[in-house]
């Protein structure tokens, strides 16, 4: 429907006091065409579509939404019904089905006059737009059939003839220090779901506890020296108020200080959305053996047998990574499956060009998870072979 | 507890719906519209909702103007509607309290809060849907409950032995 295109208001009311209020003041914006009933009005309706509100009195409303229901070419338009002082309150009463809002004449006439004229508003300005998206309303990823079945046959067998290997590494993770053979984080994979991910231990016991202590030795941390300065300093204005001399206009306040709210986002802005650590102290002797080699990614080949991962796809991220990726650039990264290898590590990690920014591996991420294909698959598995000994030490 | 509260989600983002649906599918009845007017178009169609989630920055008609709208409404003045937006500053977050709106949360966000987020504004609202779902108190959770291989196994290991079935433990 175009808003060009006259539209009529059509009522259907048995008080002719109301009618007259509601034609009064609806003529001056749109022709009104009133029937005395749902029936007269439904074979007016069969010759003529392009109504943009109806509104009926109470009596009525059942027999008018089973006409709308009953035509596919009025569905949208909304359905208004009078209240007036005869009438009980409306609100609890009446069937909620097809009907928009009511239109009470025992308040004031503005409050009504205003409900008729936004209904109307509301009308052609929805209508104006062809707004009914192409895209599905929300996107849920789900794995092929083909990648399934080669993660089902490569990690059946791959655990079948590693196992004396993983036999050999449990015991010997259980003899170098103490605590479980396996280790489980709960991972945010596919489309946000929680799982609980396996690798061979290579940190020493109770080991996320220790993680806060570290925070400064993050590889991803961007110029943290300076933002401690801006908190500290005296002056915790912007500089749009520092310029302009006068007081800070968007305060913060926190335990025993104020800060400028646009310096504090800017400053959140930058903090690293990713943790990893140069030499981790908390790993073990042989832990870091197990990294170097990759062998503690091992387990996983469990997550991927029982389908909550892949073998190639986004890493599966820890919650207090993962909630910082739900924004709208980069949340289509969770649209892709969630892997043991991926895009990222062949890409960039493996030819040991220093670390990636957070921006380049979201970017790489989302990369993946919109264009992924068998042939895509194979490289990346065929790349990964050659680089399961990691150049960098994290 | 076959009638969960129904939730309508506004987003013009398809994958942030995608998380959100993904982890409060288990507590609500989802229905997602991607644009102002379908949301409009979908409360005006008489379909009943206990809550409304919505941005902000929406095409065509805004979160605000949804948020008036169903303020103004006399069917729907009574359905919660909480704002999940990307706007990080608190001018936006105390103008959208003003204009009707009943919680506020910010992107990026934890679909886990999100969701307790909703459960308390729901126990507030007296929907009746809600307290059929939900009558009794739900208990703080920081995180789903996720079975562990091990026990899986142990009761897979049990099923082949048939053996007496272990204990779980409470």
């Amino acid at each position: 429907m175009n808003s060009s295109t006259p539209s009529c208001l059509l009522l259907i009311e048995s008080d002719n006091v109301v009618a007259t209020q509601i034609t009064t003041l609806a003529e001056l914006r749109c022709p009104v065409v009133r029937w005395a009933n749902a029936t007269e009005a439904g074979q007016w309706l069969r010759d003529h579509a392009d109504v943009s509100l109806i509104v009926t009195d109470p009596h009525n409303a059942q027999p008018v939404t089973q006409l709308l229901m009953n035509n596919a070419g009025l569905q949208h338009v909304p359905v208004l019904i009078t209240q007036s002082q005869q009438t009980a309150d409306l609100a609890h009463a009446l069937p909620r089905q097809k009907i928009a809002d009511l239109l009470d004449f025992t308040e004031d006439p503005d409050s009504w006059q205003t409900k008729i004229n936004y209904y109307l508003d509301l009308n052609t300005h929805l209508s104006a737009e062809s707004y009914i998206s192409p895209t599905p309303a929300y996107f849920q990823f789900r794995l092929p059939w083909w990648k399934r079945g080669i993660d089902i046959a490569v990690s059946l067998s791959a655990l079948l003839v590693l196992s004396p290997l993983l036999l050999v590494v449990a015991v010997l993770i259980r003899l170098d220090s103490k605590g479980p053979i396996l280790y489980k984080s709960a991972r945010a994979g596919t489309n946000f779901r929680v799982f609980n991910m396996y690798k061979f231990r290579t940190m020493k016991a109770m080991a996320d506890r220790l993680i806060k202590d570290l925070k400064y030795h993050n590889i991803y941390a961007k110029s943290s020296e300076q933002s401690n300065i801006e908190v500290n300093g005296q002056d915790y204005r912007c500089e749009q108020c520092q310029l302009l001399q006068i007081s800070c206009r968007q305060p913060l306040v926190e335990e025993n200080q104020t800060v400028c709210e646009k310096k504090y986002l800017t400053d959140s802005e930058g903090a690293a959305k990713f943790m990893k650590f140069r030499n981790d102290p908390r790993i073990t002797r042989l832990g870091t053996f197990l990294r170097n080699s990759s062998i503690d990614e091992l387990p996983q080949l469990l997550n991927i047998l029982f389908g909550d991962m892949s073998l190639v796809g986004n890493r599966p991220l820890p919650l207090y990574e993962a909630e910082k990726l739900t924004t709208d650039a980069s949340a289509q990264r969770f649209a892709g499956p969630a892997g043991l290898t991926g895009l990222w590590q062949v890409k960039k990690r493996a030819k040991g060009e220093g670390p990636v920014t957070d921006s380049e591996r979201i970017a790489l991420d989302i990369e993946y998870a919109s264009t992924f294909s068998f042939k895509t698959d194979m490289y990346i598995i065929w790349q990964t072979l050659f680089s399961v000994w990691q150049k960098e030490n994290v | 507890m076959n009638t969960k509260p129904r939730l309508l989600i506004v987003d013009g983002n398809p994958y942030i719906a995608g998380i959100l649906v993904q982890n409060l599918k288990s507590d609500f009845n989802i229905s997602v519209a991607n644009t102002g007017p379908e949301a409009v178009r979908m409360l005006t169609q008489g379909n009943h909702y206990d809550c409304v989630l919505t941005e902000l920055n929406l095409p065509f008609f805004s979160g605000l103007e949804l948020t008036k709208f169903i303020r103004e409404n006399r069917f729907l003045r009574n359905t919660a509607v909480m704002v999940l937006s990307g706007a990080t500053d608190s001018d936006t977050r105390i103008n959208s309290l003003n204009s009707g709106v009943d919680d506020f949360a910010l992107k990026p966000f934890n679909p886990l809060e999100i969701r307790a987020k909703l459960h308390a504004l729901l126990r507030r609202s007296a929907s009746p849907a809600y307290e059929t779902a939900f009558s009794q108190p739900v208990p703080a959770r920081l995180l789903p409950d996720i079975k562990t291989f091990w026990q899986q196994k142990t009761r897979v290991l049990s099923l082949i032995r048939r053996s007496e079935p272990i204990k779980q433990s409470a």
